[in-house]
């Protein structure tokens, strides 16, 4: 008989917690409805057209009622990793962000919770991306993820990355929605929803960036990702993803909407005439089975708003 | 304590954002002893510090109520000796120790007119400031991270881990969450620093106040026009009620007399007295007994004497050698020349406490005795944020000039540089060219890194990559080696802070002199 210590204590807690928790064994997300289009993209003129281009483009691919369901608790990921302002493109929208929050709220979910490890200081990156207040006002919970609450997870099928800490609220949500931004990216060349998922990796990231192809698509291997939105209404063409000059943006005024990542990646990458396979962890993750490269495939709705 | 509370507020409140109604640094700006000597050093009046003025009227008025109601300090060493109350059998006599401060004053006051300004030493609002920024705020942060980290270990306490960690970052304006508590070089010594000024109430009451604090001294000088007195009256049946009670042992004669400069007027003496004979008055009505002043001539022109000696002692500096500035102090944005930093900074640590990065660390030895306790930035533990100028905003002293965020941007804190055998891209390129290895090795994606250049926030970027395509003549095998454009970098740090390598970074910051920040010519 092992003596009862605190340590044995807490353990036996942690662990009796974690357990509690259904692991999602489903990766890729199915389609939201059968008979509908896998890819909507909504084009607009204006930043004011967010909200009904994101209602058009989901109610294309099968509604957000097939997504979210009454008292459900959503995780929305946006890319809000600068201390940068909404005109510099280096964050997603925030009237994305924010008309993504209501129509959850809408579909009848009972929390919404917004949140990104950022790069630069939080309260900073937070406030001056404008994804704080629009959030918040939208009704939903926007906060600091702390370095406690996130949790190891195994990577399976991982060929570099075996293991990594995933935050909690991301892992534990009934919907997990991730809206990147489309940007120019040193060394994975595009930062696109792929890239955006290192916004709940815990640890130290900057050790991904060598073989950051390769680790890309192992932690997107592990990771259930049910929605993504993707804001190229600006792309960053260069000195992304921070970039910091209006000259460094390109404008595309697409929204784009799918639940296979692999497919909404591959479709952004033609916006900055790349073609998928060129980018290295879009194949990698299409060669693991994490969703298709063929995005034309699942059918493409191009709506144009306004 | 009203005044205490208030100075705790402003301290928490300096952190993002600066949304405090009252100007975060109006305590610190009351020093009229900081206000003299950094002057008198930078041979420039700063008018920031206007509000020290007020502290001429109201001591000529009311003595030294500063000392004994407003001086943070003050009001810790009273808690402090409160509760060193039994260890201490009585308030012992400091004797002609008393004097101290006039000489400590006078000398520094000397020091700083020949260029040396110590408020960092013995400003009791730049000691008080530092303490509680950089020891105490990080204690109490240490505190809170423990019910945080507990209650996240529990499902069921979640909500409390939340609710400890949001009130944490709110109210208590914790600023580096991200990694750990702030963490500041050398707090243990600032720290002892503080313990010392405290432990002396073992023995004695006030001590700092009595013996050494130079505004107090100064405010003490100034008293004696007061016309706000103690005066005893006749029915005192000496029974040192009053005497004992005093906490700076102003009072002497058997109870009868009274030394003005020493009264810091905290009344603690007049409901003590059995026979209701003490009162504060305006002297033309009763004639105060007034005690000598300690301080002798002697004494004064031996100190005064002492300071222009150790003025020089106090600048030397194995740096300050034409053209060799000091590479690792990385000053923060924007500072005048070293020369004028020195003299302005009076080492109260807000701008550490206020950084948001946690960058700004206190300077220990490596600058010399005369950079000690100022702020520097050291990249590897927070970077100069580009899209933050709080550390300007909340200088007391002007030594950090307040900045506009957009020319903010623009001011040069160093140079960034790669060392070639670190970084992983030039390295591994290495490794990959070298003669033993010509065959045996294959492209990898491990070759490139660049979270450097990643990071850069100067728009247009500083860090650039040279293209080197690998040997294997695959067109996507490029190793990307980043380089500096030195013309654009600001040396802010974001590089050197997330470069990934462990240990020394592999792209450093070495400072450069801020009012002439351009190339050397050695470039051409």
């Amino acid at each position: 008989m092992q003596e009862f210590t605190r340590r044995r204590f807490l353990k036996g807690v942690a662990t009796a917690a974690a357990g509690a928790l259904i692991p999602r064994a489903l990766i890729t997300a199915p389609a939201l409805a059968a008979d509908q289009p896998g890819l909507a993209i909504a084009h607009i003129k204006e930043r004011s057209q967010m909200k009904e281009a994101l209602r058009r483009a989901l109610d294309a691919i099968g509604g957000i009622g097939a997504l979210v369901r009454k008292g459900q608790t959503v995780a929305i990921k946006p890319n809000m990793a600068w201390a940068r302002t909404p005109e510099q493109g280096a964050n997603v929208s925030p009237q994305l962000v924010a008309a993504m929050v209501e129509l959850c709220k809408g579909a009848g979910a009972k929390k919404v919770k917004v949140f990104d490890r950022t790069i630069n200081d939080w309260r900073m990156t937070y406030r001056l991306s404008g994804i704080q207040d629009a959030a918040k006002e939208a009704g939903a919970e926007v906060s600091f993820t702390d370095d406690r609450k996130f949790r190891d997870i195994k990577i399976p099928k991982g060929k570099v990355l075996k293991s990594w800490p995933v935050y909690r609220d991301a892992l534990d949500a009934d919907v997990f929605i991730n809206m990147p931004v489309a940007k120019q990216h040193g060394t994975s060349v595009l930062t696109l929803s792929m890239k955006n998922l290192m916004g709940i990796a815990g640890g130290e990231r900057g050790n991904w960036h060598p073989e950051i192809h390769q680790k890309l698509a192992d932690f997107n291997s592990a990771i259930r990702v049910d929605l993504v939105v993707m804001d190229a209404f600006n792309i960053m063409v260069t000195n992304g993803p921070a970039g910091g000059r209006p000259d460094d943006l390109k404008f595309k005024g697409q929204i784009i909407v799918g639940t296979d990542r692999v497919a909404v990646d591959s479709y952004a990458a033609t916006l900055f005439d790349r073609t998928p396979d060129s980018i290295g962890y879009i194949r990698r993750a299409a060669d693991m089975g994490i969703g298709t490269m063929d995005f034309e495939s699942l059918g493409v709705d191009n709506i144009t708003v306004g | 304590m009203l005044f205490f509370l208030l100075f705790l507020y402003l301290l928490l409140s300096t952190a993002d954002p600066l949304h405090a109604p009252i100007h975060v640094p109006l305590i610190l700006r009351f020093s009229l002893f900081a206000a003299l000597t950094a002057s008198l050093a930078a041979k420039t009046l700063i008018l920031q510090y206007w509000p020290a003025l007020l502290l001429i009227p109201l001591t000529l008025l009311l003595g030294r109520v500063f000392c004994g109601w407003i001086c943070p300090l003050g009001t810790t060493i009273d808690a402090s000796d409160w509760a060193l109350r039994k260890f201490r059998k009585r308030n012992a006599d400091l004797g002609k120790a008393r004097a101290l401060k006039y000489y400590l004053l006078g000398a520094l006051i000397i020091a700083a007119v020949f260029g040396a300004q110590a408020a960092g030493w013995f400003d009791p609002l730049s000691i008080v400031t530092r303490s509680y920024a950089l020891v105490v705020h990080p204690v109490v942060y240490a505190a809170f991270d423990g019910i945080v980290g507990f209650s996240y270990r529990f499902a069921p306490l979640e909500p409390l881990g939340d609710f400890a960690s949001s009130a944490s970052r709110r109210v208590l304006s914790f600023q580096n969450p991200i990694t750990e508590q702030p963490a500041f070089i050398g707090q243990i010594l600032i720290a002892l620093m503080f313990l010392v000024i405290l432990a002396a109430g073992l023995r004695y009451r006030r001590f700092w106040c009595r013996s050494l604090c130079p505004l107090g001294a100064l405010l003490g000088l100034m008293s004696r026009w007061s016309p706000l007195r103690r005066a005893v009256g006749d029915d005192c049946i000496s029974c040192l009620k009053c005497e004992n009670i005093c906490p700076t042992q102003a009072i002497t004669g058997e109870g009868k007399k009274t030394r003005s400069r020493e009264c810091i007027m905290c009344m603690d003496c007049p409901p003590v007295c059995p026979v209701n004979t003490i009162t504060f008055a305006r002297k033309e009505q009763r004639r105060p007994a007034e005690a000598p002043v300690d301080a002798t001539r002697r004494g004064v022109i031996a100190s005064l004497i002492g300071g222009a000696i150790a003025a020089p002692i106090l600048r030397i500096r194995f740096w300050q050698r034409k053209g060799k500035g000091n590479p690792v102090l990385i000053r923060p944005p924007a500072v005048g020349t070293e020369e004028e930093f020195l003299a302005k900074c009076v080492r109260c640590g807000e701008c550490m406490k206020v950084c948001i990065t946690n960058g700004l660390q206190p300077v220990m030895l490596e600058g010399g005795l005369a950079a000690l306790m100022t702020p520097r930035l050291v990249p590897r533990a927070g970077y100069c944020a580009y899209e933050c100028n709080l550390c300007g905003q909340v200088c007391p002293s002007q030594a950090i000039r307040p900045l506009p965020l957009k020319e903010k941007q623009e001011v040069v804190l160093g140079k960034a540089f790669f060392d070639r055998s670190r970084c992983i891209p030039w390295a591994a390129y290495n490794t990959a060219s070298s003669p033993g290895k010509q065959h045996g090795v294959q492209w990898s994606d491990a070759f490139n890194c660049a979270v450097c250049e990643e990071h850069c926030p100067v728009p247009g970027k500083a860090i650039h990559f040279s293209r080197y395509p690998f040997r294997d003549g695959d067109p996507q095998h490029v190793i990307n080696r980043p380089y500096v454009r030195l013309e654009e970098c600001i040396g802010c740090g974001i590089c050197e802070n997330k470069c990934p390598l462990p240990g020394p970074a592999a792209v450093r910051v070495t400072a450069v002199d801020q009012t002439s920040p351009d190339l050397p010519q050695l470039y051409g």
